[in-house]
């Protein structure tokens, strides 16, 4: 196992499996990065899978302020409850459509793109997602247009959904119908994509010369070998070619970035943490510096993959999660799946502390975005996609309310992507229509 | 007994449900037999074994083909159900190469004997075996006339394997890429392989890491001076440290081995970090000398391990040392010496790492009894450059030196040529060479020859000529056309098919001479290459994917269950299914080895797990077994037998799978949308079901039936087995094993050693099952109907030298799907794509 510290060490960290960024250091270099206008819209798109034990999840009845009560899954957010809109009767009809085995893919798939994935390996298909179409409008100015991370690995074999290809649960993000990005899940990785690798401004000049014209080179051998190639791979290629340019038009925001204000001389993390916590820990705590300092505006973090069967000893659950979440009715395996559903909610809390103590323009950081939560599948036992339990977190700048629960009953059959035109029609990013939309909430 | 539906069930699914219902399962639906069969499904239990064996009687023709099919196929495939939106009454029997699609899936079903179905009426043994041999037949005469190579994709990039050894073999440098590049998507479905070209695509992200590797590796192979830098190599958890280690110094126990290029001749600091209490005397060596031996002892003395606190390079323990070191690659180890005292407290095994970490470790020092194992080395540096030094890499790539300023650039296009004519794997165009001089001398200009020479290095590592393997379609192709590709690509394609690399200069010069095609040259060069140590990728890349041995990392047995888990066991379970793959392939031993093999690898561990005696040490050797041992082949693997097992208990159905879609060629289909999961609960009487009563379950589910009567009673072959590959002859609940089962093809047996008996009375299946893998990894592609003829032939030819590994690697590389390409990617008559996924 091997561990790089690029920076000139301050101390040592052997926590874990990896030396583990230390949060004070973050801290710290905050205020040395520009802070977006208050204004500007931030969205976060938070992935948990299996689903929950919906029993202790929906608070017992809606309302407002005082008269909504967190449920038994939900106490971890009492701090910032005022931030909490839950969300109950929300539906991705699309998910239920689906041929044969494979619902774990299409539940994960539709969660943001509100379409049925294809089946087969070869050509993958689906659907920009929503994150994507924030991102065309929220990126244009960010150093990332968007950031897409995720714990799990992908290198497991044999196993993946039925019939589908494994790229439908290695990622929630798709730029476009046939283009899925890929997560990234080492926080070194993310680091450098965020802060760049070389600590040097000089260094740093001179990398960004040079990847622009070895990317010259790239993109002109590239586009004769489309020519050589012939009309029936060129679909590829222009995909490769675009790849090309975004990497082109990242390093060009770099450059103005890094005259506008150089980042400081910073301890980095340097691998993947030993343990899910400490993980999840310190990727939040890289999507907290990435919207304070406004290098990107739009999150896709998928916290654990579909399907997948983490055992959380930690915790008192040796059992797998996707085995709980196959409780039937058995008692023991729901309260062992509260066990995860809280968990995870008691993580995702600590983020949200962040964010609310996090001064910006004439709030909090945890203010001014709108970032759901959920699951894209609500009673893991059935694979149900309807009903999703879903969270809308922070205030969207005053746009979204917060502090309440609606429930959208069974028979108004909201499609889930109606919460997902309201929030880009309140960061004001145009949409015709995503997925199976019909309208879009109005009431948060 | 029968395993078809009871006709109630029948008679309570039928109308709109039934056809939703048999969507998902591809026609291994059971109908009740009376109304359509002449004969009762009671009656017709088939059984291959006891079949009338007699080879005499009228050929087929296709007039009795289609006898036969109308008979015992049309009941279920004909217009009225078209099960598995499969109908076998309209595609014409006389002209079976029209339909090569159809019949093609139909022999296949044949071969792996799984239709009719269980319980369905079928011809005696010697009338079915005809039918499928003349449909074969066939198929392959009219495959001969028109052959179709299917089309391999253009663009094939390099996977993270793959990167990782051009790397090493352009500059001689083994990087670690785990932490630099993401891992590879694999093909999804039934082929899973990282190195299907159709999943490797290239993202933004992706390019990204490729340009900031790029730097990394550019810069290390040329030598140029980095930043100070410090590197913390953190023992693994697997690593154990209260034993003597493999590829350890004599003597010492745990520790760690680092392989760390030093950039540069120049002054380091190396420092080891210790965790855990005791005393001990730690040696740091280099290449295998020792530098210096330290003495430790922890300063608070008694106090308790906290796996929280940091440990640190701790001053007081002088655990650090400032030396010169030379450019290139080093060996470090540093272990603690084995001391008389530390001998009574190692353990057979060590408990789990309990509630830290969601992955269990074990070895770490938290469970070292009061012994202090290593927890990292941390290199840092260099402190002061003494010089560039002579790195291989650098001898590799400075082919010449100028020794004037005038003479730099005929220079640096020596040497950028020759790296990029090996990168590229083809002679290089003057566009090629006008690119990388244009980048040499951006670098040239910004610094000195060097920085000129590594830019250009920088520039190769991202060009697509070298992150993806292209293959273009001859300007004079014809639209539908097929063609014989080039030579050079030919040697690509063989060169990451059995180095997962690129091509030798020997390879590419033949390939460049247009002497490659020859096939007495090619022959040649595959069994120079096989005998190549980097054909070892077959085993690291083909292997572990095929046998699932990547899984292993994940693998989690329940603790409670399973106390007698541990890390020590993993390891030792990858190693021996590594050794037993790799060993046949380096003796050239037969496939029929991989079912049946009298010899494995185990250390002490792994024998006492399995209970054979008299192996003692950590060191694997090559242990023979007696004719009756159930740990023959593959099927007996513990390796194997965990990553097909459930956390609390094994799993007849993964089992059986593995088995049907590995061994027998006749993967099951997809369940059926939001199947509800078996309940396990324990019986009103508190008496857990045994796993074999809660298999019935899916029997008694009619939908679940229709599959699971063939999947589970073939995954019984391994139940005396448990869920982490031990023996047993008992069950949890203390209720006997009972591994008796079927093959789809009606033969019965009861346990392992008869089912290896079944499988290798038909090893021909199992020969053309993995024959089919090996293609699916050779080509970059998910194999399809079109190919069945060319992995037919591979087959036959290698029977005559009883499937030898390296005959059949022959006929693969000789086949018309390896050696010609199609225009158009084929597209076979419309099929259901429910057919197309189960044609695999």
């Amino acid at each position: 196992m091997v561990l790089t510290k690029m920076a000139m060490p301050r101390r040592v960290f052997l926590r874990g499996a990896g030396a583990v960024l230390a949060l004070p250091f973050l801290d710290a270099m905050a205020p040395a990065m520009t802070a977006a206008t208050p204004a500007t819209p931030r969205l976060g798109y938070l992935y948990v899978p299996n689903g929950m034990h919906m029993p202790l999840w929906k608070p017992k009845v809606p309302g407002a302020g005082n008269s909504f009560e967190l449920s038994q899954i939900l106490q971890g957010l009492s701090g910032v409850k005022e931030h909490v809109t839950v969300l109950g009767g929300l539906n991705n009809y699309v998910a239920g459509l689906g041929d044969g085995g494979g619902p774990h893919t299409r539940n994960q798939s539709a969660w943001l793109s509100g379409a049925l994935a294809k089946m087969g390996e070869a050509d993958v298909s689906l659907a920009t997602t929503v994150d994507q179409y924030a991102a065309r409008t929220l990126g244009k100015d960010t150093l990332l247009e968007s950031l897409e991370i995720c714990t799990d690995p992908s290198d497991q074999v044999g196993t993946c959904d039925n019939g589908y290809s494994c790229l439908y649960v290695n990622t929630i993000s798709w730029k476009s119908k046939t283009v899925p990005n890929p997560m990234e899940r080492n926080p070194r990785v993310i680091f450098e994509r965020l802060f760049g690798e070389e600590s040097d401004p000089a260094a740093r000049a001179a990398r960004i010369r040079a990847d622009r014209s070895i990317l010259d080179t790239v993109r002109e051998d590239l586009s004769l070998l489309g020519l050589a190639i012939g009309k029936s791979d060129r679909l590829r290629v222009d995909e490769y070619l675009e790849a090309v340019r975004d990497v082109e038009r990242r390093i060009q925001r770099a450059e103005h970035q890094s005259a506008a204000s150089p980042i400081p001389l910073i301890d980095r993390p340097t691998g993947v943490p030993g343990t899910f916590e400490e993980h999840v820990g310190l990727l939040f705590d890289l999507i907290y510096l990435a919207y304070r300092a406004d290098l990107t505006r739009v999150v896709t973090f998928s916290i654990a993959r579909e399907q997948g069967n983490k055992n959380y000893t930690n915790i008192g659950v040796p059992e797998g999660h996707h085995e709980c979440s196959h409780h039937q009715n058995d008692p023991h395996k729901q309260a062992q799946l509260t066990k995860i559903n809280s968990y995870h909610i008691q993580i995702l809390n600590r983020f949200l502390e962040k964010m609310k103590n996090s001064p910006d323009g004439d709030g909090s950081l945890l203010d001014h975005v709108s970032i759901v939560y959920g699951a894209g599948q609500s009673d893991g036992d059935l694979h149900s996609p309807l009903d999703l339990p879903t969270l809308l977190l922070g205030h969207g700048g005053g746009k979204v309310k917060g502090n309440r629960y609606i429930d959208y009953s069974a028979s108004a059959k909201t499609p889930m992507m109606n919460l997902h035109m309201a929030l880009l029609d309140k960061a004001g990013v145009q949409v015709d229509k995503i997925g199976d939309s019909n309208g879009m909430l109005t009431d948060i | 007994m029968s395993m078809g539906l009871r006709r109630e069930e029948f008679a309570r699914m039928t109308g709109k449900r039934l056809s939703t219902l048999v969507a998902g399962c591809c026609g291994v639906f059971v109908v009740v037999a009376s109304a359509i069969s002449p004969v009762p499904a009671a009656q017709s239990a088939p059984n291959s074994q006891l079949g009338v064996a007699s080879s005499a009687g009228p050929s087929p023709t296709a007039a009795s083909s289609r006898a036969l099919v109308d008979r015992y196929c049309l009941g279920c495939h004909g217009p009225r159900l078209q099960q598995g939106k499969l109908r076998l009454d309209t595609p014409d029997l006389s002209d079976v190469g029209a339909h090569s699609d159809v019949w093609e899936k139909v022999a296949r079903k044949l071969r792996g004997g799984v239709m009719p179905p269980p319980g369905a009426p079928r011809p005696d043994k010697a009338t079915y075996d005809g039918l499928v041999s003349w449909l074969e037949g066939e198929l392959d005469r009219s495959a001969a006339a028109k052959p179709n190579p299917g089309r391999t994709e253009s663009f094939h990039r390099l996977n993270r394997s793959e990167y990782r050894n051009v790397v090493r073999d352009l500059f001689g440098l083994d990087i670690d890429f785990t932490d630099l590049l993401p891992i590879d998507d694999s093909g999804g479905g039934q082929s899973s392989f990282d190195n299907i070209a159709a999943s490797l695509r290239l993202s933004q992200t992706l390019m990204e890491q490729y340009l900031s590797v790029a730097l990394r590796v550019s810069r290390t192979a040329v030598g140029g001076t980095p930043p100070p830098a410090e590197l913390i190599f953190k023992k693994s958890p697997e690593l154990r440290q209260d034993v003597p280690l493999e590829g350890m110094p004599f003597g010492t126990r745990g520790g760690l081995l680092v392989n760390h290029i030093f950039p540069v001749d120049g002054e380091y600091d190396l420092g080891i970090n210790v965790a855990g209490q005791g005393r001990g005397q730690i040696e740091l060596a280099i290449d295998g000398e020792r530098v210096k031996l330290f003495d430790y002892a922890p300063r608070g003395r008694g106090a308790a391990y906290d796996p929280d606190a940091p440990p640190s390079a701790d001053p007081t323990n002088n655990l650090s040392l400032h030396l010169p070191i030379k450019a290139g690659p080093k060996e470090i180890t540093v272990a603690f010496l084995k001391s008389a005292a530390t001998v009574q407290v190692e353990f057979d095994r060590q408990p789990f790492e309990g509630g830290r970490s969601n992955t269990r470790m074990r070895g770490t020092a938290g469970d070292l009894g009061g012994l202090a194992g290593i927890d990292s080395l941390v290199i840092k540096g260099p402190t002061h450059v003494t010089g560039k030094g002579e790195t291989p890499s650098r001898q590799r790539i400075f082919v010449c030196r100028p020794d004037r300023t005038a003479a730099e650039e005929a220079c640096a296009k020596t040497v950028l040529t020759t790296i990029a004519r090996r990168a590229y794997r083809r002679p290089l165009a003057d566009h090629d060479v006008t690119v990388l001089m244009s980048l040499y001398k951006d670098g040239r200009a910004e610094g000195d020859f060097e920085s000129g020479v590594e830019r250009a290095i920088r520039g190769i590592l991202v060009n697509p000529n070298f992150l993806f393997r292209v293959e273009k379609d001859p300007a004079n192709a014809a639209a539908n056309g097929v063609y014989r590709i080039t030579d050079v690509e030919l040697a690509s394609r063989l060169s990451f098919f059995l180095w997962s690399s690129i091509p030798d200069d020997e390879l590419l010069g033949l390939a460049e001479k247009g002497r490659l095609h020859d096939k007495a040259v090619l022959d040649q060069q595959v069994g120079r290459m096989l005998k190549d140590p980097k054909a070892e990728s077959l085993t690291s890349s083909f292997a572990a994917q095929w046998l699932w041995v990547r899984n292993l990392r994940t693998a989690s047995p329940a603790e409670a269950t399973f106390p007698h888990f541990d890390e020590g066991l993993r390891e030792a379970f990858r190693r021996e299914m590594e050794l037993f793959f790799s060993t046949i392939v380096r003796e050239d031993r037969s496939a029929i080895d991989f079912l049946n093999a009298d010899f494995t690898f185990l250390n002490e561990r792994l024998a006492k797990h399995y209970g054979i005696p008299n192996v003692f040490g950590d060191d694997f050797r090559r242990v023979k077994l007696a004719e009756d041992s159930p740990r023959r082949g593959l099927l007996g693997k513990g390796a194997l037998l965990l990553v097909t097992s459930k956390p609390t208990r094994t799993s007849p159905v993964v089992r059986g799978k593995w088995i049907l879609e590995n061994v027998l060629g006749t993967p099951p289909p997809a369940p059926p949308p939001n199947v509800p999961p078996l309940a396990e609960q324990k019986q009103a009487d508190g008496r857990v079901l045994t796993v074999r009563e809660l298999m019935a379950k899916h029997r008694a589910n009619a939908t679940c039936a229709s599959c699971h009567a063939i999947i589970d009673p073939t995954g019984f072959a391994l139940e005396q087995f448990d869920g982490i590959g031990r023996w047993r002859t008992v069950d949890v609940g203390f209720q006997p094993i009972d591994a008796s089962g079927t093959l789809p093809d009606g033969s019965k047996f009861s346990g392992i050693n008869e089912f290896r008996s079944l499988l290798l009375a038909n090893r021909q299946q199992f020969v053309r099952t993995m024959t089919d893998k090996l293609t699916m990894y050779a080509l970059g592609r998910g194999t399809d109907t079109y190919d069945g003829p060319a992995i037919r032939k591979v087959v036959n030819d290698a029977a005559a030298s009883n499937y030898r590994f390296s005959v059949i690697v022959l006929g693969i590389v000789n086949s018309v799907p390896f050696q010609m390409r199609a225009v158009s990617v084929p597209t076979a008559t419309p099929a259901p794509a429910q057919v197309a996924r189960n044609g695999r």
